[in-house]
């Protein structure tokens, strides 16, 4: 019963989140539409490009391969982008942030829930179809350990996003608009998780070092093991330093937001 | 008419200028900012090496070749952003923003090309660097230079048109229209690659509805050495055409506006 009170209020937060992105039901239609956009010209530009190319394979690669690589990349890619950042640049710049601090609720799970109730919507309406398509077309193999850890590198993913925009966000406090910030993280991530190119693409010494990065946990690594080009067991066994990553992002968020309660205590926020 | 013009002259570089001073108060924002949007000719340069490292590329593309095209798109869309904003445009006739604009003694094209962010002037040189050095990969003769400027000037103008009508025209009937800018991304992505990978139906969209193709492809198209004159002629007068009417479309568009005030 004390468990149920204690997480009311972010129930009550997370379903005001859902309500709120639905309320405007043109721009949500047209948002589905437009997340559909970039993996449509990303395929349509490599299938050109195995048609010109002599070989069959691109980097061991198939063009099949390369078009379930992209249809599964969207939907990893809705799970991890979090707008942590954006909403507490939001609520520094309106000055809301006072009012959200004022509530007997843990500021940073506020923001979590507020994030997850968009990305559970974006994901039940585009990213479920979009992986059933996916795993109808291509006959994707979904053994009980694909889809476990499949499951356990989306959540280590939604976690690392979380935490990474979270600290980011942490920012906005200090400098109010942290805009460019986010963009800059943004591309990043596009890159460095594989949405772009896939990372083994690259030049061997550039793919080991993205490899190693947290981005590789959050995209290219999923993905890969959904589509096969990873074996479960190779998964697995690079879990420890995705969890790694999730460790320390967590503690960076952590610091980070220690340090912006206190400054906000002595600015009187 | 000369007195007109300069006048416009004056007001647009004020209106840069107090817009720069306002984005330089956040200076954090400004040196990531600009950190951030130096990387994106970066983006283009890395892309197009590694495809065509580990493949043919596009048929009928050459590395230089795609690689310009690459570099035509992010400058024309860097300078779009440097000037023109689609959020804060649609903020603006959401929250009667804009009624200010109408008042001025200055066309409304020219107000709104203020607001944009000056950021991307990062991107902008960037891309004029890019685009120097594929340049001196291909071979091209003064006329073709002249004529891809003012191919890509005409196309320019159509593209811009093309959003103020879009935005304007969907403010009309919904509340919401923030996808538009997500449009706006997917449209320029698209403009990253040659129009033949995407089919006659798909080409035709992406030049007459959503007329990227006329703002970067065809322009870019003439460092190939696969436009005739002729083919040249009818690059322009399709811009221009374009320009003409989606102009017309956005006067419409604005004529019909209810600011939020009442």
């Amino acid at each position: 019963m004390s468990f149920y009170r204690e997480i009311e209020p972010y129930i009550g937060a997370l379903l005001i989140q859902m309500k709120e992105t639905l309320s405007y039901r043109s721009d949500f239609v047209m948002q589905i539409f437009m997340r559909l956009g970039f993996p449509a010209i990303t395929i349509a530009a490599w299938a050109a490009i195995y048609g010109a190319t002599n070989s069959s394979t691109i980097g061991g690669l198939s063009l099949m391969s390369m078009i379930e690589y992209f249809l599964v990349t969207t939907v990893v890619f809705i799970v991890f982008f979090n707008d942590a950042l954006w909403d507490m640049q939001w609520l520094v710049q309106s000055g809301d942030i006072s009012a959200v601090l004022l509530k007997p609720t843990r500021f940073p799970l506020n923001i979590f829930v507020g994030g997850t109730a968009v990305t559970a919507i974006y994901f039940a309406t585009i990213g479920v179809p979009i992986l059933a398509f996916t795993i109808w077309l291509f006959h994707t193999q979904m053994t009980v350990s694909t889809i476990a850890v499949f499951s356990a590198y989306m959540m280590i993913s939604l976690l690392i996003g979380f935490f990474a925009s979270f600290t980011l966000g942490c920012l906005a406090i200090y400098f109010i608009d942290i805009g460019g910030l986010g963009m800059a993280y943004n591309w990043v991530t596009v890159w460095f998780a594989g949405g772009v190119v896939p990372l083994s693409l690259f030049p061997s010494s550039i793919s080991s070092v993205l490899m190693s990065l947290p981005w590789a946990y959050q995209g290219y690594i999923p993905v890969s093991v959904l589509t096969g080009k990873i074996s479960v067991a190779a998964a697995v066994a690079l879990m420890p330093i995705g969890i790694a990553w999730l460790l320390i992002l967590f503690a960076m968020a952590f610091v980070a937001w220690r340090f912006t309660k206190r400054y906000m205590d002595v600015a009187g926020v | 008419m000369m007195e007109n013009i300069r006048k416009y002259i004056i007001i647009f570089a004020l209106q840069q200028l107090y817009d720069w001073k306002d984005r330089l108060q956040y200076r954090m924002q400004f040196a990531v900012f600009i950190a951030y949007s130096s990387l994106v000719p970066i983006t283009s340069y890395v892309f197009v090496t590694v495809l065509y490292s580990v493949s043919g590329g596009i048929p009928g593309w050459g590395y230089y070749q795609l690689m310009f095209l690459t570099s035509v798109n992010n400058t024309a869309i860097a300078v779009l952003y440097y000037l023109f904003s689609i959020r804060g445009t649609y903020d603006k006739l959401k929250r009667g923003g804009l009624d200010i604009y109408l008042i001025r003694p200055v066309p409304i094209v020219i107000s709104l090309l203020s607001p944009g962010n000056k950021y991307f002037i990062a991107s902008v040189l960037g891309g004029i660097v890019l685009m120097v050095y594929t340049i001196l990969h291909l071979s091209f003769t003064p006329i073709e230079l002249i004529a891809f400027v003012l191919a890509l000037a005409a196309g320019n103008i159509a593209y811009l048109f093309f959003l103020l009508f879009f935005v304007f025209a969907w403010y009309k009937w919904f509340t919401a229209g923030y996808w538009m800018a997500n449009m706006n991304d997917i449209i320029t992505d698209a403009g990253t690659w040659p129009l033949s990978i995407f089919g006659i139906f798909g080409a035709f969209v992406l030049t007459v509805m959503l007329p990227i193709g006329v703002a970067v492809y065809f322009p870019a198209l003439i460092f190939t050495g696969k436009v005739s004159a002729l083919t040249y002629i009818a690059i322009i007068f399709v811009a221009i055409s374009l320009a003409a009417i989606f102009y017309k479309l956005f006067k419409i568009a604005l004529s019909s506006y209810n600011s939020a005030a009442g």
